[in-house]
C-alpha cells in the first residue's frame, strides 16, 4: 500500500525531473559551444568514468548521490562539449544503476530519477563553463565552476526528491551533506583541475593515474560504512545480553525505540538526535543485566535493599556503555532516565531543568509501554493488569509535572493518538 | 606548463597521498580501537552481573596475549584472541544471578553446574546472530572444552588453537586468584595432555621460565 504510493509519487517526479532534464540539456546543446578537440581523449575519459562508475565498492549513502564519474565527465565537457558530457554521464549512471538495481531489487523508477538529476547537473555544469569561459579562459578555473554547479544542482535536486518521496526535510539532508561535502568538495576539486590540466597538456597516458584517489575515496566510505554497522551490531549484542539475563517481553524495547523517535521528531529534535533517542531507548536499561532477575519479577512490595539494588541499573547502564566513545551522548540521558522533574527520582534526585530531554522522553515512553503490555502471558514484568491506551494516558496526565515532564507527555499523546 | 598548473597538480598528488595513508592506516586502525571498546562494553557488563569474576577478564586477556605471543601468533590470530578474551564470557548473562552471586561454586548441585557448563554454547548461540563477530562462534563455543574431548566439542587438536589457548588462560588465573601461584602451576601441569593442550602448557611453561629468570636478575641486581 505504502511502497505504491512512493512508487507513484516518484513516477509522477520521474515525469518532471525527465522534462526540465529534456529541456536543459536541450539548452546546453544549443547554447553552450565548446571548441572542440577530438583524439584519443574521447575514448580515454568516457571509459575512466565508466570504471570509476564501476569500482568493485558498493556505496550507499542516503541524501547524496555519489557520483565518481565527476573528474572525467568535467574534461569531457571541456574537451567534447554538451553532447559528450551528457551522454557519458547519463551512460555510466544507467548502466552502474541497472547492475546495481539487479543485484538489490531496486525500483526502475528510482533509476530514471538519477538519471535525470544527472543529465540536469551535468547541464549545470556546462552552463556554469560558459558563464566563467568570459572571464578566465584557464580550465582549470572553468572545470571548477563545472564541479560547484554540478554538485550544487546534484545536491539540491536528491534533497527535492527525498522531500518529495520519503518527506525527509531539505536541512536534514543539508547537515549531511555539509558534513560529506566540505572535504570531498576540496578533493573533487583538486582531482577535476588536476585532470583539466593533464588533458590540456595532452599527457593522455597519466589520466588514468587519477583513478588511485577515485578508489581511495571509495575505500573510504566502503569502511565508514563498516564502522557504522559495527555500531549497530554493538548495539544488537548488548540488547540480546540484556534479553538473555531479563527475557523481556518480545517488542518491548523497539516499540519504546520507536515511540521514543516520534515524540523527539513531535518535540522539535532534529532527525540526527532523534535517531539517537531512539538508540538510547533500545539501550535505557542495559544496566538490568547486571540486576538479579529474580528481585525484578518479584511480585509485590521490594525490600528497600532489593530497591536499591533495582535502582542501581541506571548508573550500571551508564558504566556498561562508557568504554565505547560513540555511546558518549547517550550516556548520560541513560544515567538519568528515572530522575523526576519534582526531583524525588533516582539515581541523584536532579531537578527538571538538570533532566536531558531525551531522558525525559525514554521515561514517558518507556511507562506507557510498561503499563499497557499484555506480556503475551509469560512471567514478565512484576506490574498489574495491562491498562487500556486511555487509562495510561490519564495516569501519565495524572503524573504530569511531578513524576513525568509536562511537554513530553502532550507530545506523547499527539503521537499515540496520531495527530 | 605555468606555475598555477604545477601547484594544482601537486596539490592533487599530496591529496591522493594522504587519503592513501589515511584509508588504508587511519581508519582500519579506527575501526580496530572501537571494536575493541564494543568488545570492553560487553565484558563490563558480564563484570557488572558477576562482580566476583571483576577484573578477571583483564587477566585473561593479559595471560592469552603472552602465550599468543609465546606460540608465535600471526597479527590476525592475536587480534582474535583479544577479542574473544573480552567475549568468552557473554553467554555468562543467561545465567541465574543467584546461581553465581549467592552461591560458591564448590556447593553447586550437578544440575547446578550443567547450568554453568552451557554457558559457552549460549555465548556462542548469541554471537551467531551478530554478522561480524559470527567467524568467533566456534572459539566461544569451545573456550572451556577439554583437550581429550568435550560433548558437543571437537578433540584435540580440532579445537581451535584460540580456544585452547583461552582454556588455559582462563583457568590458570581463576586458580591463581583463589589458591595461589603454585597451586595453579600444578594444575596446569597436572592436565597436560588430558584436560589441556600440551602445546599450550609448554609456552606457559615457557613464559613461566622467562619470568622467574627475570626475577632472579632482578634480585641479583
Amino acid at each position: 500500500m505504502q511502497r505504491t504510493r512512493i512508487i507513484h509519487k516518484a513516477q509522477w517526479l520521474l515525469l518532471q525531473l525527465g522534462f526540465l532534464a529534456a529541456i536543459l540539456a536541450g539548452c546546453a546543446i544549443a547554447f553552450v559551444h565548446v571548441r572542440v578537440t577530438p583524439g584519443p581523449i574521447w575514448v580515454i575519459l568516457p571509459a575512466l568514468a565508466f570504471l570509476a562508475e564501476f569500482l568493485p565498492v558498493e556505496v550507499t549513502r542516503r541524501g547524496l548521490r555519489i557520483t565518481f564519474t565527476l573528474p572525467y565527465v568535467a574534461a569531457m565537457a571541456l574537451v567534447a562539449g554538451p553532447i559528450g558530457a551528457i551522454a557519458t554521464e547519463v551512460l555510466a549512471t544507467f548502466a552502474a544503476g541497472v547492475l546495481r538495481a539487479r543485484k538489490r531489487n531496486v525500483e526502475p523508477v528510482f533509476l530514471g530519477i538519477n538519471v535525470a538529476i544527472a543529465a540536469i547537473s551535468v547541464s549545470a555544469g556546462m552552463f556554469a563553463i560558459a558563464a566563467v569561459r568570459d572571464f578566465s579562459a584557464r580550465m582549470e578555473a572553468q572545470a571548477l565552476a563545472y564541479t560547484f554547479a554540478y554538485a550544487m544542482l546534484n545536491f539540491l535536486f536528491v534533497a527535492y526528491v527525498e522531500w518529495m518521496v520519503s518527506g525527509r526535510s531539505v536541512s536534514d539532508n543539508a547537515v549531511r551533506a555539509l558534513e560529506v561535502g566540505v572535504r570531498s568538495f576540496l578533493i573533487y576539486g583538486l582531482l577535476v583541475s588536476a585532470v583539466a590540466i593533464l588533458v590540456k597538456q595532452g599527457i593522455g597516458w597519466s589520466i588514468p593515474l587519477t583513478l588511485v584517489p577515485v578508489w581511495a575515496i571509495r575505500m573510504g566510505l566502503k569502511q565508514k560504512a563498516a564502522m557504522q554497522e559495527q555500531y549497530y551490531e554493538t548495539i544488537t549484542a548488548l540488547t540480546l545480553m540484556l534479553q538473555r539475563a531479563h527475557p523481556y517481553t518480545q517488542g518491548h524495547l523497539e516499540r519504546v525505540a520507536f515511540t521514543a523517535e516520534e515524540v523527539a521528531r513531535k518535540l522539535g529534535l532534529s532527525s540526527a538526535r532523534a535517531r539517537l533517542v531512539r538508540e538510547a531507548a533500545v539501550l535505557h536499561d542495559v544496566g538490568k543485566i547486571a540486576v538479579d532477575e529474580k528481585i525484578l519479577d518479584k511480585p509485590g512490595k521490594l525490600t528497600p535493599e532489593e530497591m536499591d539494588h533495582v535502582r542501581k541499573h541506571a548508573e550500571w547502564g551508564a558504566e556498561i556503555l562508557s568504554p565505547v566513545a560513540r555511546f558518549a551522548p547517550l550516556v548520560p540521558w541513560i544515567l538519568k532516565h528515572h530522575e523526576r522533574p519534582d526531583g524525588t527520582g533516582y539515581p541523584k534526585g536532579i531537578g527538571r531543568d538538570e533532566i536531558p530531554i531525551e531522558s525525559r522522553i525514554i521515561a514517558v515512553v518507556d511507562a506507557f509501554d510498561a503499563m499497557t503490555d499484555s506480556q503475551d502471558g509469560k512471567p514478565g514484568r512484576a506490574y498489574r493488569d495491562p491498562m487500556t491506551v486511555d487509562e495510561a494516558l490519564a495516569e501519565l496526565d495524572r503524573c504530569a509535572g511531578t513524576q513525568f515532564d509536562e511537554t513530553v507527555v502532550r507530545a506523547f499523546r499527539e503521537v499515540v493518538k496520531g495527530t | 606548463m605555468d606555475i598555477v598548473a604545477w601547484i594544482v597538480l601537486g596539490a592533487a598528488a599530496a591529496a591522493t597521498l594522504w587519503l592513501i595513508v589515511y584509508v588504508k592506516w587511519v581508519l582500519p586502525r579506527q575501526i580496530e580501537q572501537r571494536f575493541l571498546d564494543s568488545m570492553s562494553a560487553f565484558s563490563r557488563a558480564v563484570e557488572l552481573r558477576f562482580p566476583g569474576q571483576a577484573h578477571l577478564a583483564e587477566d585473561v586477556e593479559a595471560l592469552a596475549a603472552r602465550l599468543g605471543r609465546e606460540l608465535g601468533f600471526s597479527r590476525e590470530r592475536m587480534r582474535r584472541l583479544r577479542t574473544v578474551a573480552r567475549l568468552q564470557d557473554i553467554g555468562l548473562c543467561a545465567l541465574p544471578y543467584a546461581l553465581i552471586n549467592r552461591r560458591p561454586s564448590t556447593e553447586w548441585t550437578e544440575a547446578e553446574q550443567a547450568t554453568y557448563d552451557r554457558h559457552p554454547e549460549i555465548g556462542g548461540a548469541m554471537l551467531d546472530l551478530v554478522p561480524s563477530l559470527r567467524d568467533l562462534t566456534e572459539i566461544v563455543r569451545c573456550h572451556h572444552a577439554r583437550f581429550d574431548g568435550s560433548e558437543g566439542c571437537p578433540l584435540g587438536e580440532e579445537i581451535p588453537i584460540e580456544a585452547r589457548v583461552l582454556k588455559v588462560s582462563v583457568d590458570y588465573s581463576w586458580t591463581c586468584r583463589m589458591m595461589g601461584e603454585l597451586l595453579a602451576q600444578d594444575r596446569i601441569f597436572e592436565g597436560k595432555g588430558t584436560e589441556y593442550s600440551p602445546e599450550v602448557v609448554d609456552a606457559l611453561a615457557g613464559i613461566l621460565r622467562a619470568s622467574r629468570a627475570r626475577e632472579i636478575e632482578h634480585r641479583v641486581a
